[in-house]
């Protein structure tokens, strides 16, 4: 489980986000949805130890991870699927997957997971050998989600999946993301496409400001009037 | 034709003189002055460990670029690291690049002195006469050297973990962190292996020229020519530009004056940078390792 409390951190002089509390329950997906600017990127990116908290505390499987930095955070099996996918734009597909591996030495089981996630992406299996940067949006965030699978990590952090997609691949990401859930993987997803976030989440947080407004299960927040007005545009 | 080859040597070395700007620019995004002085140190040492110590070449090229490699990291851990974690703009870092060069021409002078050191060709310099045209055993050492020491960078780019770990980081850093590389740990790498390229340039180079403490000056300046030319962080875009150079200069030495040799390379490089600033050999925007 990881257990977020009351953290605070910001840019330089500006505070982004004012004491965010919340859970994320090991297994299950939980999303945290919210207009643009609301402080989603930033608060994965403290988990991610991207960037330092001044002050609550982060705490995953009991230990604090609050002071870790990115490295060590990827170490101990948290990976993060950045906002705009950030492939490797002149390594090709095998290459960028390879990169997911980066802190792994157990070869073995590595070459396992790089078959594993080939059968999740047949997509990306016949296209092995180009280079990242040519492929379609789609499936460069297929990579990006495959690439942090690469890791074999135990929870999943992922910054918009859905963003610049059409439709049809938005739901063929949502498949794989129901799928990682399926295989027992903890996951943090952070969506502007609330409708569908929330309807594969099992606990879902709304942050305005920087500040967490609103939780309950994905499908409470769904027929919630509020998020409907704010976030569902009905 | 005999203008052509005669500038494949010296295109050679200019290639991995300007591979060693393009590979800590692209993965650091330092335009590193000092480059230059650490061809001048690498061509000392050769010329030390030959001339005074009496080895022959091959281990006196592997010990000087492995020494001069050293320096490179020496150099990133003092100044680059510190300036990073300080947030300190571009332009510092390149200001305190050029404060190394003249700390290391400053020391190589304090070593080895002011008069310029000759250093003989390792496999002397009688020409190979074919038909029409000549070439020195020494050309061919130089070409299969240079060409040899390019592979290896490829080689280390390509296959390597560390290498592949180089080249994330210089296609997209905060990626490249995501994936749990020490960014730290990859500067040193390549600062490590510029150095040790300009090393190797520096003992293939010396028997060419003098060795002197202020060598360095010139033929970096040469070199940051043939990447800016090339495309500056390409190592392709490099490789190029640097055979291009060379030879351009072997002909413009030869149907001209070799006066005019050094204008024509400055007037190239204004002209690139005026008309394609981001390479002649480039075609995509921004190319990387
Ligand atoms: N690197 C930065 N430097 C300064 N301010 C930043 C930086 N990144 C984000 N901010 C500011 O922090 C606030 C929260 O940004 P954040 O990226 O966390 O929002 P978000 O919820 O992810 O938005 P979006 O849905 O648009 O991705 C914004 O006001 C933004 O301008
Ligand atoms: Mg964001």
């Amino acid at each position: 489980m990881l257990q977020v409390e009351a953290i605070k951190a910001g840019y330089g002089t500006t505070q982004v986000l004012n004491g965010v509390t919340f859970v994320v329950e090991t297994g299950k997906i939980t999303t945290l949805i919210g207009a643009n600017g609301a402080g989603k990127t930033t608060t994965l990116n403290c988990i991610a130890g991207v960037l330092q908290t001044t002050g609550g505390r982060i705490t995953w499987q009991g230990r604090e991870i609050s002071s870790l930095s990115a490295r060590e955070i990827v170490r101990i099996g948290i990976a993060m699927i950045p906002e705009g996918r950030h492939v490797f734009p002149q390594m090709t597909v095998r290459e960028n997957l390879e990169m997911g591996a980066y802190v792994r030495s157990d070869t073995m089981q590595i070459k396992r997971d790089f078959e594993w996630v080939l059968t999740l992406f047949p997509k990306l299996k016949t296209r092995l050998t180009q280079m990242a940067g040519t492929l379609s949006g789609g499936e460069q965030q297929m990579l990006a989600v495959g690439r942090a699978l690469m890791l074999n990590p135990e929870l999943l952090l992922m910054d918009e999946p859905s963003m610049g997609l059409a439709p049809i691949v938005v739901q063929e990401v949502f498949e794989v993301i129901k799928e990682i859930e399926r295989m027992g993987k903890t996951i943090l997803l952070v969506e502007q496409n609330a409708a569908l976030a929330l309807s594969i989440a099992h606990t879902a947080y709304v942050i305005e400001l920087g500040n967490i407004v609103l939780s309950g299960s994905g499908q409470s927040l769904l027929t919630n009037r509020e998020v409907e007005k704010a976030y569902l545009g009905l | 034709m005999q203008y052509f080859l005669n500038g494949l040597p010296i295109g050679a070395i200019y290639a991995v003189v300007a591979l060693s700007y393009s590979l800590i620019y692209t993965s650091s995004g330092v335009l590193n002055w000092s480059q230059g002085d650490m061809v001048m140190l690498g061509a000392y040492i050769g010329f030390t460990l030959t001339q005074v110590f009496h080895w022959s070449f091959t281990p006196a090229l592997l010990a000087s670029m492995v020494v001069v490699g050293l320096v490179g990291v020496i150099v990133q851990r003092l100044i680059l690291k510190p300036l990073r974690e300080r947030k300190a703009p571009p332009i510092n870092v390149v200001i305190a690049t050029l404060g190394v060069a003249i700390i290391t021409r400053n020391i190589a002078l304090a070593i080895w002195g002011p008069d310029a050191q000759v250093f003989p060709s390792p496999v002397g310099d009688k020409p190979l006469q074919l038909s029409m045209i000549s070439v020195t055993h020494q050309d061919i050492l130089v070409v299969c050297v240079g060409i040899l020491v390019m592979a290896i960078l490829q080689y280390f780019l390509k296959y390597t973990k560390e290498g592949k770990a180089l080249r994330a980081v210089a296609q997209d850093r905060r990626a490249a962190v995501l994936m749990g590389v020490d960014t730290q740990k990859s500067d040193a790498v390549a600062f490590a292996a510029s150095a040790a390229l300009g090393a190797s340039a520096g003992i293939l180079v010396a028997p060419i020229f003098f060795v002197t403490f202020n060598m360095g000056a010139g033929i970096g300046l040469k070199g940051f020519v043939a990447a800016v030319i090339g495309g500056l962080g390409s190592i392709p875009g490099s490789i190029a530009g640097g055979f291009f150079l060379g030879t351009l200069e072997s002909l413009a030495g030869g149907q001209i004056s070799s006066g005019y040799r050094d204008a024509i390379t400055f007037a190239l490089l204004i002209l690139v940078l005026w008309l394609k600033p981001s390479g002649l050999f480039i075609t995509k925007s921004r190319q990387k390792v």
